[in-house]
């Protein structure tokens, strides 16, 4: 207990907070903004702390008085019934992102409900996390009895008024993951939404969307969603989020939304929106790999918090925040994963070499054989 | 007195080999891959192969296991070490201690603010911390509209090409 882990800086945050949290050890961090002119920790990452606070028991946390420095000593992971709005600085996605990442470890089953922005243009939307994340999670868990993630308003930055239910059982034991083969692009869903904008918007983000997809896939359906009344949150706002999912069960995700209200630059459009999200489709589907980029991380941690077996992956390339991840996993569990290239199967025949977009390579871990002691067994 | 060294000649041979000097060709091979010994190794091996009278047909066969070592040597240079460039030391020099601070009335100190450019090279510690690849900031966009690039990850997907293993076809 008596090892302290010392950081410097605000990056990866919440990484750090989680992974204390989980294998409780102590955790300071140093010099957050300190150079800046505006220092110090900002409201989204003190609401991150709250909601911390919320889940845990026991916990103490002390922030220096120019909030440039934070000292956290983990208590226990409670779960059960929470309620909490979000810093509307940051997205919910933020907040949820790290919820999910401790929900399975928790003594009683979580069952969130977080209030503010469901998407905007730097975290992960809801609707990411929902058609991405929870595929995930849903493998590690084994089943998907109790888990779910539901939109019950929109609501677009920078007003917010968006709200979220999630609810997730915990587990005493995670799966291990044996997921080398991603297969084949097989269909593309997505769901374009609209708040407080004109309902053809969607219609034509759909259309321009498609515009560039169907060259590729002629499965593809995207959902119109239009919000309105309390359903469309406080500002106008509207985006795309798009999904392939592979004969394998890998679903690959991307999105795009629209500029908040108020912002200095020109405003979007919809016809722009459509496309840049399909753009940045091929190019998720060109990395590639069994997860997505933007959940290498959660399955890195659920890989480590498996029990006493082998793990195995394949990524496409490794995104700099899943590089600084693995190096915290180290720092706070002792483990290195096994990082190979994973070489083009060769086809002797006539064939030439199958085109599968970028390198990817195959992440090799044991489980630190963690197990949930809190939570209730009957 | 066992054979000092075994002649390439020798490495043609079948079944009959002693299982000693099996042992021993294996370590000679070890030796030839890993350090330096190899290599005096090999000299002597030369010298030893003059002496003897070998026809020059067999000449060619002296070689091989150094070319061997040589290609292993290549391709093990070549193979990037992710694990290392994962987990491996990062060689920052502390760029923030060079700039001298300026002092106000030799009371207090003025915090100059950093370019740009040095802190996004110290990895970023104030940076925005969001799981999300920021594509075109962190990584460049390809150019999506060019059929070339459409092109590379055209069987990906269940219309494109299939494994020779799993064409059903």
């Amino acid at each position: 207990m008596g090892e302290v882990l010392n950081y410097e800086g605000c990056n990866y945050f919440r990484q750090r907070l989680i992974l204390s949290t989980l294998s409780g050890k102590t955790l300071k961090i140093k010099k957050i903004r300190s150079k800046e002119d505006d220092p110090g920790l900002k409201d989204f990452e003190a609401s991150f702390i709250h909601l911390l606070d919320k889940i845990t028991n026991g916990s103490k946390i002390v922030v220096s008085e120019t909030g440039t420095s934070l000292f956290y000593q983990p208590g226990l992971l409670m779960g059960g019934k929470l309620d909490h709005d979000c810093n509307l600085q940051r997205s919910i996605g933020y907040f949820l992102e790290a919820l999910i990442l401790l929900a399975p470890f928790t003594k009683k089953p979580i069952r969130a409900i977080l209030r503010g922005i469901t998407s905007d243009q730097i975290d992960p939307s809801v609707d990411m996390i929902k058609l991405s994340t929870l595929p995930v999670l849903k493998t590690f868990l084994g089943s998907d009895d109790g888990l779910e993630l539901k939109i019950n308003r929109r609501g677009a930055a920078p007003g917010g008024g968006g709200e979220v239910f999630f609810n997730c059982p915990c587990k005493q034991k995670l799966r291990p993951l044996n997921f080398t083969d991603p297969g084949k692009i097989k269909r593309i869903r997505g769901v374009a939404w609209a708040t407080r904008v004109s309902p053809v918007t969607t219609n034509r983000i759909v259309d321009a969307c498609r515009s560039i997809l169907n060259k590729f896939l002629p499965d593809i359906y995207i959902y119109t969603d239009h919000c309105r009344g309390s359903n469309s949150g406080k500002s106008p706002g509207f985006g795309l989020t798009l999904v392939a999912e592979t004969t394998n069960g890998v679903f690959l995700c991307a999105e795009s939304a629209s500029k908040p209200k108020g912002s200095s630059q020109n405003p979007t459009v919809p016809e722009d929106l459509g496309k840049t999200a399909a753009k940045l489709l091929l190019e998720e589907i060109y990395r590639g790999g069994c997860v997505d980029s933007s959940n290498q991380s959660t399955a890195a941690l659920f890989m480590v918090l498996g029990q006493q077996d082998v793990s195995k992956v394949q990524i496409g390339a490794l995104t700099p925040y899943m590089i600084q991840f693995l190096r915290h996993i180290r720092d706070f569990f002792q483990i290195q994963f096994k990082i190979d290239q994973q070489q083009q199967q060769e086809n002797d025949e006539e064939n030439e070499e199958l085109q599968l977009g970028g390198e990817k390579f195959l992440l090799t871990c044991v489980g630190v054989g963690y197990t949930n002691i809190s939570k209730v067994t009957l | 007195q066992e054979k000092p060294e075994i002649k390439p000649r020798e490495m043609n041979m079948s079944e009959d080999e002693s299982s000693s000097s099996d042992e021993e060709d294996s370590d000679d091979i070890e030796d030839h891959i890993h350090g330096e010994d190899g290599s005096m190794d090999r000299t002597e091996h030369d010298k030893e192969m003059d002496d003897g009278d070998e026809e020059e047909g067999t000449q060619w066969k002296s070689n091989l296991m150094e070319i061997a070592a040589a290609t292993f040597r290549r391709i093990q240079s070549e193979r990037v070490n992710y694990r290392k460039l994962v987990y491996g030391q990062v060689n920052e020099d502390d760029e923030g201690d060079d700039d001298v601070d300026d002092e106000l009335g030799g009371l207090f100190k003025v915090l100059k603010k950093k370019s740009e450019k040095s802190t996004s090279g110290k990895l970023s510690d104030n940076m925005v911390d969001c799981s999300k690849l920021i594509l075109d900031k962190q990584v460049q966009l390809q150019d999506w509209d060019s059929e070339e690039i459409q092109k590379t990850i055209k069987d990906c997907f269940v219309t494109g090409e299939w494994a020779k293993s799993e064409d059903a076809a």
